[in-house]
């Protein structure tokens, strides 16, 4: 930086000359005035991100999740430890079949529409999510139909069962909207719930602002915040930079560097968690695009050549945990010492890849500029260690996950997040799954995840160890580590963090000391 | 006036061309829309279905035509991600942009003619000086003086926003501060270009006779200078912003996604990203409009200024 006192003279100069030119607007006033106040008249979150549609149908979850809450209650509340508690619904009931599921329903809810909350709603609303193509439909996939007993009760009957439902109605999938307005195309822009807040259309501007006033005929309990603004800050630097002034009270950081920047500048975290797990998928486990894949030497060869360990260290400053699981700690298939199960081991890689016949293996690398550079540089220079010929394609910006998913390639990186262990086996394992695009698939694992859904809580549990571990055996990917969540805020509020989801709910913010 | 209708049809075919031109280079990205559009969770079934919802399964010269149609009627589609028509958003962002380029045009033009004429006029160690300044200037992109006035102004002295944008009509002293450094970035780098420029041009007229000539008719320096020099060299001062400007406007992307400014700059990018075709296409017409009708505006100061250039 031999130029930076240049740099900052001239700076200076032409900040003064803008000031004495443009600017009539006076002495400047400090420009953290946002938060702050022990009254807690407004909560302001970086968002990342922001909703495509206020249709509940088109709802979608993680970053999303305390935009939508403000306005739609769901059915189910998730409460900050994965646990379920009442909300709309006061009691729910499987049935001993698993094939039914019965919710009591609460009779003092009216939408900001002035129409009431009751059994037809619940129907209306199951009935539109089902059909409007919305990017969690899978959620309520196994929902046949819904029939309302008496305005307080409704009978969702299943086509099969599904232990992620309860989960499922406390969050996309859960949403209840007016069914008057769910029936008009305003539903998109305005949206119409019987959440703590109201949108206000006159302080939101799409791709900026979405600004929340107090629902005052709310029919729990009021949340601290008078107000809520999302400011939708895409851009990384954006956020910190607001955070780091005080325009904000609360963002999340996606890039590690990042989150030290945000440690330095004495910005709060809570206790380090993660929602994801980053690593590689071997898509092609029946070796149709990469023959040589087929054998799983060659897969193992591949994960234990990695050095994860250096990875999280360099690729995400420390700010991870190594793991060769799919499956998340807060899981019961989660098993603490399988995290090194791939522990680093170039030599017996290589003898792997010897046995296997495939000691010239050469093999295609996709890469994205969503992750660090220098993440697909250790992966490719440790493959090149044990003597495989990688070559790298670069995939456009928005490509990368239609690609994975058409199944192009045989191997690539991703982080994704951890769920259930009913979701993971329906989202990475089964052969229709999405994230399994070439549908691989095998009789032993098949009949362990079919027995899952009708077992008891105890039966579960085994079931899921034993899918983790034939996973595993079987090298279906090579999980490099859990990285970090970066929630970073502000001295004004308190947060709690919410399991499987990148930031908090919209109730567990709170003014500091409150 | 030949003059004003030849440069309106070329405008008119430089938009359309354009359009097309980005059509096409999205068009690719056709298949992939749905999937983004959907997200990482969706079915192969529900892709397919949102496909052909969308019209993403014809050939792309049909959907350039029906876009086309709908265009020239004045619909430029919607938003695939946020159910806004695209019409809507540009004219929510063009605002923003407009007052972005339109004061960086404005302060660069006034602070690069000051500095090149002076530069000119006084030679010496004032002209070193600024020769200084207006290199490092134009060595300096704006998004890097943008950090470090993020830095210095907004996270150590917090006089000012960091991010944001407040409508004008809300609050004019607000809707002040929250350009006052993304103006600042990219005028900085603009001054430079226009000074230069006005500086050489400025220098070459006084060496030439007829300047010696008016002095010798007892003319203050002043008048020979600000009138008769700057008029005949104002036309490259003005080419040169007008080429400046189309570079603000690059710049201004940046600047835009930096400070969270809802201009056209920061939807071009969320827009590119997402793979928002009809946005992707909005946003970028919207740009060419802009840079058209500067130039337009240029060429019409310059025609004004310079008798001789209606005439060519």
């Amino acid at each position: 930086m031999r130029s930076a006192p240049l740099i900052r003279l001239a700076a200076v100069a032409a900040v003064a000359a803008l000031a004495l030119t443009s600017c009539s607007a006076g002495a400047p006033e400090p420009a953290a005035s946002s938060g702050g106040a022990a009254t807690a008249p407004l909560l302001t979150i970086g968002s990342l991100t922001e909703p495509t549609s206020w249709d509940p149908a088109q709802s979608n979850e993680g970053h999303f999740a305390p935009i939508y809450q403000s306005v739609y209650d769901t059915l189910l509340k998730r409460e900050p430890d994965g646990t379920l508690s009442p909300m709309l619904a006061t009691e729910w009931t499987m049935s001993d079949d698993s094939m039914s599921l019965s919710l009591e329903l609460r009779t003092d809810v009216t939408f900001t529409d002035g129409s009431v909350f009751d059994g037809e709603a619940v129907k209306a609303n199951i009935e539109h999510f089902k059909t409007a193509n919305g990017p969690q439909q899978g959620n309520l996939a196994a929902i046949e139909s819904v029939e309302v007993v008496d305005a307080d009760t409704v009978n969702i009957q299943l086509s099969a069962p599904d232990p992620d439902l309860p989960n499922n109605l406390a969050n996309s999938g859960g949403y209840m909207a007016s069914p008057a307005a769910l029936a008009t195309p305003e539903i998109t822009t305005v949206p119409v719930g019987s959440g703590p807040y109201v949108l206000d259309t006159s302080r939101s501007v799409v791709g900026s602002t979405i600004m929340f006033t107090r629902n005052e005929d709310y029919w729990g309990e009021e949340l601290p915040f008078d107000e809520v603004e999302f400011k939708i800050l895409t851009d990384e630097t954006a956020r910190l930079n607001a955070l780091t002034s005080g325009q904000i009270d609360f963002a999340s950081l996606n890039r590690a560097a990042s989150a030290l920047q945000a440690q330095a500048a004495g910005l709060n975290a809570p206790e380090p968690f993660s929602v994801n797990w980053g690593g590689l998928l071997f898509f092609d486990r029946d070796g149709a695009l990469l023959p040589e894949l087929a054998d799983v030497r060659v897969r193992e060869a591949l994960a234990i050549a990695i050095d994860a360990d250096a990875i999280v260290q360099v690729g995400w400053e420390g700010l991870g945990t190594q793991t060769s699981q799919v499956f998340g700690p807060d899981t019961e298939a989660y098993e603490k010492d399988l995290d090194d199960a791939y522990a680093y081991d170039p030599k017996r890689a290589k003898e792997l890849l010897a046995e296997a016949g495939a000691s010239d293996l050469s093999l295609t690398l996709p890469v994205s500029g969503v992750f660090e550079p220098v993440i697909y540089d250790a992966i490719i220079q440790n493959w090149e260690d044990i003597g495989v010929t990688v070559t790298r394609h670069q995939w456009g910006p928005g490509e990368a996950i239609p690609s994975m998913q058409r199944g192009e390639f045989p191997i690539a990186f991703m982080t994704l997040a951890s769920r259930s262990d009913w979701g993971t086996m329906n989202f990475l394992l089964s052969p229709e799954a999405t994230w399994n695009p070439l549908g691989s698939t095998d009789p032993e694992l098949e009949a362990l995840m079919a027995g899952y859904p009708s077992a008891d809580e105890a039966g579960k549990a085994e079931i899921a160890r034993e899918v983790n571990e034939w996973v595993i055996d079987n090298v279906w990917f090579a999980p490099i580590m859990r990285p970090d969540t970066f929630n970073f805020y502000g001295d004004s509020i308190e947060i709690v963090p919410q399991v499987q989801q990148a930031i908090p709910s919209i109730w567990s913010y709170t003014p500091t000391g409150m | 006036m030949p003059f004003l209708l030849k440069r309106l049809i070329s405008a008119v075919s430089l938009i359309f061309a354009t359009s097309l031109i980005v059509f096409l280079l999205i068009s690719p990205a056709f298949g992939d829309i749905a999937r983004n559009v959907l997200g990482e969770n969706a079915s192969a079934e529900q892709v397919s279905q949102l496909n052909s919802e969308l019209g993403f399964d014809r050939p792309v010269f049909v959907q350039y035509f029906d876009w086309l149609v709908g265009a020239l009627q004045g619909d430029l589609g919607t938003s695939l991600f946020t159910s806004q028509p695209v019409w809507a958003a540009i004219s929510v962002r063009m605002p923003v942009t407009v007052a972005l380029v339109v004061l960086v045009t404005l302060l660069s033009g006034i602070i690069g003619f000051a500095v090149g004429i002076i530069s000119a006029v006084r030679r010496g160690w004032v002209d070193k000086t600024l020769q200084f300044f207006a290199t490092l200037g134009d060595a300096l992109p704006a998004f890097i003086i943008a950090l470090f006035l993020v830095t210095v102004f907004a996270i150590q002295l917090g006089w000012l926003p960091a991010t944001g944008y407040t409508d004008f009509r809300a609050d004019p002293s607000a809707w002040a501060l929250s350009l006052v450094m993304p103006v600042a970035a990219l005028t900085i780098p603009a001054i430079a270009g226009i000074a230069q420029q006005v500086r050489s041009s400025m220098l070459s007229m006084m060496r030439q006779d007829y300047v010696r000539t008016l002095r010798s008719r007892g003319l203050s320096e002043t008048r020979v200078v600000l009138v008769h020099v700057l008029r005949n060299s104002s036309t490259t001062g003005l080419t040169a912003l007008a080429v400046q400007v189309v570079g603000i406007l690059g710049g201004a992307v940046v600047i835009e996604q930096i400070f969270a400014l809802p201009g056209l700059g920061s939807l071009a990018i969320e827009a590119a990203v997402r793979t928002d075709a009809p946005l992707v296409l909005g946003a970028v017409l919207a740009y060419v409009v802009i840079v058209v009708i500067v130039n337009l505006l240029v060429d019409l100061a310059v025609a004004w200024l310079n008798p001789k250039v209606r005439l060519s």
